[in-house]
């Protein structure tokens, strides 16, 4: 990395960690994997559906108190399309969005696409993905889901 | 009642790529040498050091340990602060605080801040690590990703054109040229910033904070002896750091930074500010990415909502215009992320004693140093004057 007569001496750090869950999470990742479907959690204090799902409300610093459903389907509240890759991290193009889901308070992030879009488009946040777009989930093959965040493949346009 | 407390010293090394003629505490040392210069003051005055930086930055964990030394803190208080892009800052406020508290008979404080950004080969996987493994690091989520949400949003809400964008940018390089200490010192316009590669919408490269490597330090006394030492010490008049919680998708609307909102009016109250654009002479903001500008104007109570994406087009943002921000450059000039914060404290204070050299802005007497770290979470605010509190 150097472009004169200095040294420099390599290093890397390569750590491999098992991140716990959470019961909380646990559960949702769960019902990702075996229904295909998205759920919050309630929180007394303040009557807000919380996703992601989690076991207190940093806000009323409280216990949730129950699990609630919300659609695999909501508005974008912002996106950005990544035209760089970066090593280690999914290939550009990539479109990430906050989808603010019907019947959560708080929105959700994860990755846009569609069949008819181009993402190498520059134009694609303004047109196609623009905020407020109506998208919905599209699910991963019951076989191929793991229980993770990545289960839902990306959001598409309805 | 806490007391009177000054910064009497400011030290700074050149930003650059990558500074391979120095090691990490050869960095530190260079800093707090040049502040304890600037004051007229030597180690043994010191009685506390606080250092900061982020540790997977440099690649060497518990790095404070690698620099006690380089910091002047053999035998003397020594701490640590790591928030992320608000570190710098931080370290300015944990030893203001410790000097305006006068516990344990401190009354000389020495924050310093050194990070390598450049010595390792790629960023963005690193402040990917710094978010959730369970729904966001999968993603592929980085700092760039919040800064472009509150872009789009922004733009699709109140209309932000490109040429707009780009003009912050041109702004604060051209800032930059100004400061000998700059990474980068490159003249650009509008179409340079617009045709550079588009990295992640809206941003194109000139857009976006380079990978510095770089080391900063403050020094600051509490009383009068801050009057011995500089003829116009700069005085401490408020600081805030506050917290949000991490999850993006609680910010009620991305386009409006409510967390910094709520930490401004917090500054406001202490200080006595009733409008910051008439208090204030100018501003250093953390601004990584040209739209954070305009988010941080209107959060912070110099703009309404909407108000302030044409100020550096307009020319009111430029050293010279009715609101000078980052009159240094910015960090779109130069951002050793850990050491940011605090070469901004450092800049406003050398505004305040008249000795910011080509990028002084004239008249100043009040002045305002932000710091951000986190998931656009963690919001630091320092203010500084001319005049003894």
């Amino acid at each position: 990395m150097t472009d004169d007569n200095t040294r420099t001496m390599e290093a890397t750090w390569h750590i491999e960690y098992e991140h716990a869950m959470g019961e909380t999470a646990q559960q949702f990742f769960e019902w990702m994997r075996t229904d295909g479907e998205l759920y919050g959690r309630h929180c007394p204090g303040c009557d807000r559906v919380l996703i992601p799902p989690r076991s207190f409300c940093d806000q009323c610093f409280t216990d949730t108190d129950e699990w609630m459903q919300v659609a695999d389907r909501g508005e974008i509240h912002s996106v950005t399309v990544q035209h760089y890759s970066y090593e280690g991290l999914p290939d550009a193009p990539l479109a990430i969005v906050r989808v603010d889901l019907d019947g959560a308070d708080t929105g959700l992030m994860h990755w846009a696409d569609g069949d008819d879009i181009d993402l190498s488009d520059p134009d694609v946040p303004r047109n196609e993905l623009a905020v407020g777009t109506r998208v919905r989930a599209r699910w991963k093959p019951p076989e191929q889901r793991t229980g993770a965040i990545t289960d839902i493949e990306y959001f598409e346009p309805v | 009642m806490s007391r009177d407390v000054a910064i009497v010293g400011v030290g700074q090394t050149d930003c650059v790529g990558q500074h391979t003629d120095r090691s990490h505490p050869e960095l530190t040392y260079d800093a707090v040498s040049g502040a304890l210069a600037h004051a007229g003051l030597g180690r043994a005055d010191l009685d506390a050091v606080v250092f900061g930086t982020m540790d997977a930055f440099d690649g060497v964990n518990r790095v404070d340990r690698w620099q006690a030394g380089g910091a002047g803190a053999t035998d003397t208080c020594f701490m640590k602060t790591s928030t992320g892009g608000t570190t710098g800052l931080s370290a300015g406020i944990a030893a203001y605080q410790q000097a305006a508290s006068g516990l344990n008979g401190i009354d000389t404080v020495m924050a310093v801040c050194t990070q390598r950004v450049g010595e390792s080969e790629n960023t963005q996987p690193i402040l990917n690590t710094v978010y959730d493994p369970l729904f966001d690091r999968p993603l592929g989520v980085g700092a760039i990703t919040q800064a472009a949400f509150q872009a789009t949003r922004y733009e699709q809400t109140y209309g932000l054109t490109d040429e707009e964008r780009a003009a912050i940018a041109v702004k604060n390089r051209q800032h930059g040229l100004d400061n000998p200490h700059a990474h980068l010192h490159t003249d650009i316009d509008i179409e340079d910033v617009l045709a550079s590669p588009l990295v992640t919408t809206p941003f194109h490269l000139h857009e976006c904070a380079p990978s510095s490597d770089g080391s900063a330090a403050v020094v600051m006394t509490a009383g009068d002896r801050a009057e011995t030492l500089r003829e116009t010490p700069a005085w401490v008049t408020g600081e805030v750091e506050m917290a949000d919680n991490k999850y993006l998708g609680d910010r009620p609307d991305l386009a409006y930074w409510g967390s910094l909102a709520v930490a401004g009016r917090e500054l406001s109250r202490a200080v006595g500010v009733e409008d910051p654009f008439e208090f204030f002479d100018l501003a250093e903001f953390h601004s990584p990415f040209s739209t954070r500008e305009v988010l941080n104007l209107e959060a912070l109570g110099f703009a309404k909502k909407g108000e302030a994406g044409d100020w550096a087009l307009e020319g009111v943002t430029h050293r010279d215009g009715e609101m000078p921000v980052d009159p240094s450059g910015g960090n779109l000039s130069s951002h050793p992320i850990g050491a940011t914060g605090l070469i901004k404290l450092g800049e406003t204070a050398l505004q305040v004693m008249g000795e910011a050299g080509d990028r002084q802005v004239e008249g100043v007497e009040n002045t305002l140093a932000q710091g951000c770290g986190g998931n656009i979470q963690l919001n630091a605010l320092m203010a500084l004057s001319a005049t003894r509190p």
